[in-house]
């Protein structure tokens, strides 16, 4: 997966996951709704943020082999 | 939300680090620090990942999703104070993850662990006596009303003392290293857990750290009542003492006297429930 839309999915489901926690605090959306919107994003934003983390950066350098 | 669903996190692989301290010291090992879960889970999440080429895709990579998500279910479930019926239900499809885990990779250690994790479902079956018991006492499945109920009468562990025994075995079923824990023992590698690397390990591990912490907050809840955070954390991390202690001196039991050690404790249990529920009611 590219590292631009791995970081860009993560992104995505961190706002989900922000915003469902605070609607919920603040009741802006249904408790269930809130909920639901967590228990879905929360995984995705779990994965993601790995994916992002080991994804490659495009052309990787030829390992160092010494002098 | 997030909230205490990243703090169930952390303080849940605190809790996997703890039990293989204990572990590690009463086997007269250092062990690892108690914050090596935490590092672990990082490790992972930082490793080379791919998809072996017998996997099934689809599987393989969902069953680590509905794995985090089932247990922050469960973790929303206990916040609050929803019905442990919701709870059962969320624990029957933990054993789907499971076995779904290890079927997914292709891997013949994957598929042992898989074909046991079936064949130990009486591990669930101490839990269906727990239910039944609370409900005979409280009235009711909705945490709300069980903590009421605690709240008037004292801790449901001194009157269904046998159900928490019961409910206990189950949380003993689910530990790393649990004389149960026969899906992931070492004969098979890993067991179901087997192909899972890097960052789908990262993502199983928060899972089962989200499970260890609602399946001992739920045990707080359901048989001590509502008590101050700083309190529950402190009762969590005695009972995970007590795990830990019978994890390091029993043996991993062969996959049948596990069936036959958990329909016992479930026989046990609904004996109490005829005796209290019908004969002395």
């Amino acid at each position: 997966m590219k590292r631009e839309n791995a970081f860009l999915i993560m992104i995505v489901a961190g706002a989900v996951c922000l915003a469902a926690g605070a609607s919920w605090r603040t009741g802006f959306f249904a408790p269930w709704l809130a909920e639901i919107l967590l228990i879905a994003a929360f995984p995705v934003f779990v994965l993601f943020l790995g994916l992002w983390w080991n994804a490659s950066e495009g052309e990787e350098d030829i390992p160092f082999l010494g002098y | 939300m997030i909230d205490y669903l990243i703090f169930g996190t952390i303080i849940g692989l605190l809790f996997h680090g703890i039990h293989r301290k204990v572990i590690a010291r009463i086997q007269g090992r250092p062990g690892p620090p108690i914050w090596q879960e935490i590092l672990h889970t990082l490790k992972f999440s930082f490793k080379q990942t791919w998809i072996p080429k017998t996997a099934s895709q689809t599987l393989f990579v969902w069953v680590v999703l509905v794995a985090i998500g089932i247990w922050s279910a469960a973790l929303i479930v206990l916040v609050t104070e929803g019905s442990i019926l919701l709870l059962f239900g969320i624990y029957m499809l933990h054993k789907i993850v499971e076995h779904g885990m290890g079927l997914s990779s292709g891997s013949p250690y994957g598929k042992f662990g898989a074909i046991r994790s079936v064949m130990s479902a009486a591990s669930e079956l101490p839990l269906f006596a727990t239910v039944g018991a609370v409900y005979l006492f409280t009235g009711s499945l909705l945490l709300t009303d069980i903590l009421a109920w605690q709240s008037a009468h004292g801790p449901l562990l001194i009157f269904a003392f046998p159900a928490a025994v019961a409910l206990y075995v189950v949380i003993l079923s689910k530990m790393h290293y649990s004389p149960f824990a026969i899906i992931e023992s070492k004969e098979i590698v890993s067991g179901n857990m087997t192909e899972h690397f890097g960052v789908w390990r990262a993502g199983l591990e928060v899972a089962f750290a989200l499970k260890t912490y609602v399946l001992l907050f739920a045990f707080v809840l359901l048989f001590l009542g509502p008590l101050p955070l700083w309190l529950v954390l402190a009762v969590m991390l005695l009972l995970l003492l007590s795990l830990s202690f019978i994890c390091a001196f029993c043996p991993m039991l062969s996959p049948y006297d596990t069936v036959t050690m958990q329909s016992l404790t479930m026989g046990i249990v609904a004996v109490y429930i005829v005796i209290v529920g019908v004969i002395l009611a």
